[in-house]
């Protein structure tokens, strides 16, 4: 094994002795030094380009644009991270070696939340602990969380050859792809997961009306393996599921109002 | 949408089939040589890491090393000779028979796929129709040896491990005429399916090494230790992980270990003490674990109302506990921390049980 990696402590003692002192470029050098890492056969500059490039395009923009900005980006980070080897790609210690060395700068914009509770300023003050383990679940390659990770997946899940157009959709905001692509195995399935961006591309769900689709998307796909579909297929397979339907909304009507009701009854307990 | 409805198993079309595809695939590494067969009782067995090279059969784990992961062959089989060939495929027919009509005109697959779950890669290495399929025999070479490039991706990646799937999927959707209600329809529906996991080290880290007179010199440990548990370093950080290979390793005799793992074509032990046995061996092992976790400085942290702790192997042992309605996961984790004897002994009643104590070692599941 000759891939560079981060252990699961690794990640920890970065956040812990890095992230908290509000570091930059030499200060990560200088962890992954530290470490005794030797990446000198494993530079890659077409990544070098795409962080670049990523990076670009996030100066004095507002959080909220950063989604669309990974969305964006994802393509050409697929593209670059491909070009290392299986043996690395297949090691989830090698993608939070990924994170820190290329990704630090983009997850401290992207999550700005759990890197500011990482040093020391909670957005929760009663919550600091569970930020700082969602910081971790950025930086550690274990899952479709970590940010290198998500962005190759979605490329990956919906690209059409060299096109990577549907990275981007309309209405494909963060919780889409993390609950109805990359979190299942929808994304395992190219033709599905085109087929169920497509969808939503066109129905422009909320994340709540997404659910009851999104659940009747999986319920196929338990009894149906994909492998074999075409695009075409595929599509035609959900026809019909990606949309709210009577029951989705007066269900959703039900929960409405008792969650309504529930909240009322706790205000009136606090006030008593 | 009715027919997909929750419950409704699409193998409950081919149900034979579904049993006996379970019964008869095996993954093995390296490949069976010419004319050996291995012994029958061991067939519904999986072999993990019981011998250097391994077997796996549905549900089981293939373990290799590092390198035979990346380069060794790997073989398919269906049964481990042409007269359970010939059971296998009259089985299948006679079923597509009953359900399509005609065994010939059945618009069924047989799809082999190995898939790395984490990197969400599914790769298609067998897509025979049935009567293609038919025509081959028991045996399939999944992947070649040496490091080459036609080998299946998730193969060249030992850290993630993979899975391969056999499935008999449907080719095509069916034409109106021949849907019946409950009865699968659509393009990819699967009508039988069996999974055999391939791991190079990986997986809970429970699968037992074998303990030998070369384990047994290396540890110091007398001929007549039948099982032992290694620990390594300081188990800091024991009740965080899934993998407990990092902090343990299982050994259990070998041959003791074959023999009471023998099985008869019922799935029932040739040798009476078997079970018995192999229930010791289960205990034990969990015991030391118990052991390991008291002993880790991050018990304390652990929170199973956190997620990410949701995915560890402690956070399972939890969860068994409440579903067997002996306590909550909180109390459970007090009595953890508290009296490690007592959490032992709800264990004891949780693995009791199980229908086989087996799986808790990756021995069957």
């Amino acid at each position: 094994m000759t891939h560079p990696r981060l252990s699961r402590n690794d990640v920890r003692e970065f956040i812990d002795t890095v992230v908290i002192n509000d570091p930059d470029d030499t200060a990560v050098k200088g962890f992954l030094i530290g470490k005794e890492i030797d990446d000198s056969k494993f530079t890659n500059r077409p990544l070098d380009a795409a962080v670049a490039s990523l990076l670009d395009d996030c100066k004095d923009q507002r959080n909220s644009a950063l989604e669309v900005i990974e969305a964006r980006h994802s393509g050409n980070v697929y593209v670059a991270i491909e070009r290392f080897g299986d043996e690395a790609l297949g090691d989830e210690e090698f993608w939070s070696y990924l994170a820190v060395r290329y990704f630090w700068r983009f997850i401290s914009y992207r999550q700005a939340s759990a890197w500011r509770s990482a040093q020391g300023e909670p957005s929760d003050p009663e919550e600091p602990e569970s930020e700082k383990a969602k910081l971790e679940r950025y930086l550690r390659g274990h899952d479709h969380y970590q940010i290198p990770l998500r962005m190759y997946l979605r490329a990956q899940a919906v690209r059409d050859g060299d096109d990577y157009a549907l990275t981007d959709i309309d209405g494909g905001g963060t919780d889409f792809w993390r609950s109805q692509v990359l979190g299942v195995r929808t994304g395992a399935y190219p033709s599905l997961a085109r087929s169920v961006a497509r969808a939503q591309s066109l129905a422009q769900l909320n994340v709540e009306d997404q659910r009851p689709p999104g659940r009747r998307v999986n319920r196929l796909r338990a009894n149906l393996d994909f492998i074999l579909h075409g695009d075409a297929e595929a599509a035609a397979a959900i026809d019909g599921l990606w949309m709210v339907t009577d029951d989705d909304a007066a269900r959703a009507g039900v929960k409405k109002t008792e969650k309504a009701s529930k909240a009322a009854a706790r205000k009136s307990a606090k006030t008593r | 949408m009715a027919y997909e409805k929750r419950g409704l198993r699409p193998f409950d079309a081919l149900d034979r089939t579904q049993a006996k595809l379970r019964q008869m695939v095996r993954v093995q590494s390296p490949p069976i040589p010419d004319g050996f067969q291995p012994p029958l009782g061991l067939l519904g067995v999986t072999l993990v890491g019981v011998s250097k090279g391994s077997i796996a059969a549905h549900g089981g784990t293939l373990l290799l090393d590092r390198d035979e992961y990346m380069s060794a062959p790997v073989g398919l089989y269906f049964g481990v000779n042409d007269d359970d060939w010939l059971d296998l495929t009259n089985t299948v027919g006679y079923e597509l028979d009953e359900v399509f009509g005609s065994r010939s005109t059945a618009p069924v697959n047989v799809v082999v796929t190995v898939a790395n779950a984490r990197l969400k890669q599914v790769h298609q290495v067998i897509n025979l129709s049935f009567n293609d399929w038919v025509n081959e025999s028991w045996r399939h070479r999944l992947a070649k040896g040496g490091d080459n490039k036609n080998r299946p991706r998730p193969l060249r990646m030992p850290d993630d491990g993979c899975t391969i799937w056999v499935q008999f999927l449907l080719n095509s959707d069916l034409p109106r005429s021949q849907r019946v209600l409950g009865r699968p329809w659509r393009k990819g529906s699967w009508l039988a399916r069996a999974e055999v996991r391939v791991s190079a080290g990986r997986g809970t880290g429970l699968a037992p090494r074998p303990l030998n007179s070369e384990t047994r010199a290396r540890f110091g440990l007398g001929k007549y230790t039948s099982t032992f548990v290694e620990m390594r370093g300081d188990l800091s950080g024991l009740c965080m992980t899934t993998d407990l290979s990092q902090f343990l390793t299982v050994y259990i005799d070998d041959e003791l270990l074959h023999g009471a793992a023998e099985m008869n074509d019922r799935g029932d032990h040739v040798r009476g003490a078997g079970a018995a046995l192999i229930g010791r061996w289960v205990m034990d092992t969990y015991r030391a674990l118990i052991y390991g976790y008291s002993r880790d400085d991050q018990l304390d942290d652990f929170d199973p109302a956190i997620d990410e702790h949701k995915q560890t192997y402690l956070y399972s042992l939890l969860s068994q506990i409440e579903d067997a309605n002996l306590v909550g996961i909180d109390e459970a984790l007090l009595i953890l921390r508290d009296n490690p004897t007592q959490f032992a002994g709800l264990i004891e009643h949780v693995l009791a049980m199980k229908a086989s104590d087996q799986s808790l070692l990756e021995l069957r599941r």
